[in-house]
């Protein structure tokens, strides 16, 4: 009974997140308040964790413009999935480019969406 | 008297000098410095230094000042080719028509529209370049200028990865082009384009219900570990949560968790595309670079493709 508790408490969740996001839709004041949280950490966590993102726009700017671009929804999935794909087979894949803080892998946003808006595209 | 003939003296004088000089038109005053052959020679000195800027101001000085000279054709072709050169596609574009409406029929308006199809596709219009090709195969004159412009076209295909597209149309070229283009080996490299190998995103965004899976099945296995075990920890932190009774805490990490469960489906997907597309981009590009020629040089050294589409 208490198995069977729990297991719809997760579903449950699960739901609330699946069903909440699309809700929590990209309004102004949505994007802005991801803006607020990405800013922040940039400013006060960022820069005591170290400089280590190897990509390029780094993970924090990648999930600032997909915020932005698709909305809390899409760009919480955006920003997920890049943070699993930061520095381990993307490295070996994407074009390398120095910038003013060395060596990066560009992957833009518009590399790993560009199949989902040309789909929505008319 | 002597005044009188003072002032006849002072008008004479006044004509001589000022008034007759005003009357010559500004334009001949320039005879003597400026010389036809002098300018085009140092409009041709800065087009050649690539000084494309100059050029423009150079060859525009020319065609205004010996409008009858033989080489005022050439002089707006090299104009606008400078333009060109400089990035400035769209103002390239338009004394490309000037040309192609002011001499019709003659070489310098067919370069011009091959040169404006250039320009379009610099601009990103890869559907009007193509049209306007077409268009002046259809009015061509001769085969040499119908078997170039359905050259250009074909490779305005390729870019776009249209293949089968691009197939039919290196079939229409005519013998002589054929063997100037290498049609025969391009048409057997386009053949092979079915052979590309290919991942399908919704089979790699199905897998992805088992984490990490989708990624395995486009070759990331790093990034495949990674979905694994994170979800994976996310999962169980969660259940663990709740069996614990921390309600609240299992709500968090639920709610981080199911973002990162469902960015694995969405990379097992994206993963799938890119693979598929970086394996056309490099088809294209091994394409180019074994088979594209400069149809105006017949040689293939440095000509590259630009690839802007999405496919």
């Amino acid at each position: 009974m208490g198995s069977i508790r729990w297991r719809l408490r997760v579903i449950g969740v699960l739901l609330w997140a699946v069903m909440s996001m699309p809700a929590a839709c990209s309004t102004p004041g949505h994007r802005a308040s991801a803006d607020t949280l990405i800013e922040w950490y940039r400013e006060v966590i960022s820069p005591v964790d170290g400089d280590r993102c190897p990509m390029h726009p780094s993970c924090s700017l990648y999930a600032q413009e997909a915020f932005s671009r698709h909305g809390w929804f899409l760009g919480w999935i955006l920003t997920s999935e890049r943070l699993m794909r930061c520095g381990h087979d993307e490295i070996h894949l994407a074009e390398p480019i120095w910038t003013i803080d060395g060596l990066r892998y560009v992957d833009p946003l518009s590399s790993n969406d560009f199949w989902w808006t040309e789909r929505k595209a008319p | 008297m002597n005044r009188s003939i003072f002032r006849i003296g002072l008008l004479v004088l006044w004509l001589c000098t000022v008034g007759i000089g005003q009357a010559q038109p500004n334009e001949s005053s320039l005879v003597g410095i400026l010389d036809p052959d002098g300018q085009y020679a140092f409009a041709m000195d800065y087009y050649r230094n690539g000084d494309h800027h100059r050029a423009v101001s150079e060859f525009d000085r020319f065609v205004h000042f010996f409008p009858d000279d033989p080489r005022v054709e050439s002089a707006m072709l090299f104009a606008a080719q400078a333009l060109h050169r400089e990035g400035r596609a769209s103002d390239a574009l338009k004394r490309y028509r000037q040309i192609v409406e002011r001499y019709s029929g003659s070489q310098s308006a067919v370069r011009a529209g091959f040169e404006s199809a250039d320009c379009l596709m610099d601009m990103n219009e890869p559907g009007e370049a193509k049209a306007l090709l077409l268009k002046m195969a259809e009015t061509a004159s001769s085969g040499d200028i119908r078997d170039e412009a359905l050259y250009r076209t074909l490779w305005i295909d390729v870019s776009n990865a249209r293949f089968s597209e691009a197939g039919r149309l290196a079939g229409e070229i005519g013998p002589i082009g054929k063997e100037r283009y290498r049609i025969p080996d391009l048409q057997e490299r386009l053949d092979q384009a079915g052979d590309i190998s290919r991942k399908d995103p919704t089979l790699s965004g199905f897998l992805s219900i088992l984490p990490g899976a989708g990624y395995a099945y486009c070759e990331r296995y790093r990034d495949a570990a990674v979905a694994f075990f994170l979800n994976v920890a996310f999962i169980a932190a969660t259940v663990e949560a709740f069996r614990d009774g921390n309600d609240a805490l299992g709500c968090l990490v639920g709610f981080v968790g199911s973002g990162f469960y469902m960015g694995n489906i969405y990379g097992g997907v994206n993963a799938a595309e890119k693979y598929n597309r970086n394996a056309i981009r490099v088809f294209i590009e091994r394409t180019a670079s074994d088979f594209r020629v400069d149809p105006r040089t017949g040689k293939s050294d440095g000509v590259g493709i630009q690839i802007r589409s999405v496919f």
